[in-house]
């Protein structure tokens, strides 16, 4: 395992959102409602980009077909086609001024 | 009177050389501006063979007694009330498709002919597009005449040409055509020669001409008959220019062989509607879209390209993945426009138990694993009354304009995407083929007036999807668009046959 790091905690707020990508992952850092999460950054439905996703209450829902994942734990809350997989998400892990994440070598 | 004594092939010979003259006060290059700059080495255009062989006199002797004959049956298919006597009121959105969709690429292709063929220096070269644009121009007319009964019985029909410039879905074949009709002269000839009319268009117009014949659509089936005869010869023009260029000098190779791959992996993306069509519109099936693609495509190209080997030309690069995908492409063609069906000016609806039984049969690999759990899924929300409508406008592919539906083949749950970045911009493609294509020629394609770019830009009415579909589209909202179920064209399809919608039934039981 090692720590990767993703962002000073100097830059995060509501609404904020940036794109990683590390070796072949790609994740998404986002902040909502004061509360900081890290998830896969495409829709387990058909890897739509979620960067493009709305965000509310907690929910995220991908922008092209309305599937909606629970942001703590990534349940698949509603699909509106075959039902997929939930979405991934990752633990954060803070280091100094940074939040980062422990992945893999 | 000697004249007399020629036969056709003769008198076209003479119609056709006895055009050709020395230039006296014009240099060659400043009248045929266009012939070189794609690259395309002619040395010597007395070798062109022509290929139609017909004079002006004896042309319009034959298509007038073609016409005579087409009008008669149109005339006894509206006497007899035709339109009752096709299997159901879904086929008729088969024809709505094709009245907007393809009907347009036969007078795009009238305008593109008559523009190259006064491009080219040879003479048989002008004289075979000029009359091939006679014949595009016939077969639209034509075409438009048949439909017309259609439009007096159904809805969706009436703003066919309005919607062909504007509509999201038609934007594909027009922006196929409009590219072709943007190239070169030479690269027109490959694209809607040689690729559309001599290799793709029996995967367009079989399905829809058989489809016809098995849906009990008379009107359609002659005009298909009608035509039937001018493709022959149109088939006859691609192959020759193609094997014109690549006889004529060495360094036409490579760049022929470049517009084959472009051309054929462009016109088969075109050909997603006829998948669906095929294997989701026809109440009664001819074949499935696996099944044509096998017959029209993989065996016929493989017979073709083994000729072509010989100049040095190859199987285009793309024919791999069409082999692909043709397990996937209609039902992820039907999938998309049953989740915009309300932005489309043609009804769709849910497959039948049977039609259902008829696609597993038919896709053994494919259809229960992929596609069945999401249809039930759909037919429960409806059932629930909570019909699936996507309110999202979909990303486009910047070359082919299909919305991102396609998956990858190694993993088919999986949309494919590309990306490419040109002066600072990214953009998405739904397939390698399409990618390729903008990346050789991005200052052609960063200009795609793409649907929903435009939309998202305010140039396509107002900013509710009402103003884009009802204003701008023109089609008529609840009447045109939504499910075949609860439309008007099923409420009068049902009044002609005494028939009752299921509910009604179940409710007179009860």
């Amino acid at each position: 395992m090692r720590f990767y790091p993703l962002e000073k905690l100097i830059n995060l707020h509501d609404n904020y959102m940036r794109h990683f990508k590390i070796d072949h992952r790609e994740m998404l850092l986002l902040q909502h409602r004061g509360e900081l999460y890290l998830i896969e950054a495409h829709c387990p439905h058909r890897a739509h980009p979620l960067d493009a996703a709305s965000i509310d209450d907690g929910v995220i829902q991908c922008a092209a077909h309305h599937y909606q994942f629970a942001l703590g734990d990534g349940r698949l809350l509603h699909a509106s086609e075959e039902r997929c997989r939930n979405l991934q998400t990752y633990p954060l892990v803070f280091e100094g001024n940074e939040v980062g994440v422990m992945l893999d070598d | 009177m000697s004249n007399r004594k020629l036969n056709l092939k003769d008198k076209y010979r003479l119609l056709t050389r006895d055009l050709e003259w020395e230039y006296s006060y014009r240099d060659y290059e400043e009248i045929f501006k266009q012939e070189s700059f794609e690259g395309i080495k002619i040395t010597d255009w007395s070798k062109w063979e022509d290929p139609f062989r017909l004079t002006m006199d004896s042309y319009w002797k034959y298509q007038a007694e073609k016409e005579k004959k087409l009008y008669a049956i149109f005339d006894a298919f509206a006497q007899n009330n035709g339109q009752q006597n096709v299997t159901d009121a879904r086929y008729v959105n088969a024809i709505k498709l094709f009245l907007t969709g393809v009907s347009p690429l036969e007078y795009q292709a009238y305008n593109g002919f008559a523009h190259v063929g006064r491009q080219f220096g040879g003479v048989g070269a002008r004289v075979a597009c000029q009359m091939q644009s006679l014949d595009e121009l016939r077969h639209v007319q034509t075409q438009i005449h048949a439909m017309s009964h259609y439009n007096k019985h159904f809805d969706g029909f009436q703003e066919f040409p309005h919607m062909h410039d504007r509509v999201w879905y038609l934007s594909v074949p027009k922006s196929f055509f409009d590219d072709a009709r943007s190239a070169g002269p030479f690269e027109f000839m490959v694209a809607i020669g040689f690729s559309f009319e001599y290799v793709l268009t029996n995967l367009l117009f079989v399905p829809f001409m058989s489809g016809a014949a098995y849906n009990g659509d008379m009107a359609t089936v002659t005009f298909g008959f009608s035509a039937q005869s001018d493709e022959a010869r149109h088939m006859t023009l691609g192959l020759e220019i193609i094997k014109f260029m690549l006889e004529q000098h060495e360094d036409n190779v490579p760049i022929v062989q470049r517009w084959i791959n472009k051309w054929l992996w462009r016109g088969y993306r075109v050909l997603t509607l006829v998948a669906m069509m095929m294997d989701y519109m026809l109440p009664n099936k001819v074949m499935s879209w696996q099944e044509s693609f096998e017959v029209y495509f993989e065996e016929a190209a493989t017979s073709l390209f083994k000729d072509l080997a010989r100049y040095g030309i190859e199987m285009p690069a793309y024919a791999a993945t069409a082999i692909e995908e043709k397990e996937h492409l209609s039902h992820q063609a039907w999938s998309i426009f049953y989740n915009y069906g309300h932005a489309a000016a043609f009804h769709t609806w849910m497959p039948t138990d049977q039609e259902m039984d008829w696609l597993s049969e038919k896709y053994p690999n494919t259809f229960d694993k992929y596609y069945r759990p999401r249809y039930e899924k759909w037919r429960e929300m409806e059932e629930a009354g909570e019909r699936y409508y996507n309110p999202t406008l979909p990303m486009l592919c910047q070359t082919c304009q299909i919305p991102m539906g396609f998956t990858d083949m190694e993993n088919p749950t999986l949309t494919s995407y590309r990306q490419s970045e040109y002066d600072g911009e990214r953009y998405n493609f739904c397939s390698d083929g399409c990618k390729d294509i903008f990346d050789h020629e991005p200052e052609k394609y960063v200009q795609s007036w793409l649907p929903v770019h435009q939309i998202y830009q305010g140039n396509c009415g107002g900013a509710e999807m009402e103003d884009v579909l009802g204003e701008y589209y023109r089609i008529n909202l609840g009447v045109d668009n939504l499910d075949f179920h609860g439309s008007p064209d099923e409420e009068r399809w049902n009044a002609w046959h005494n028939l009752q919608p299921a509910e009604d039934k179940l409710k007179e039981a009860s």
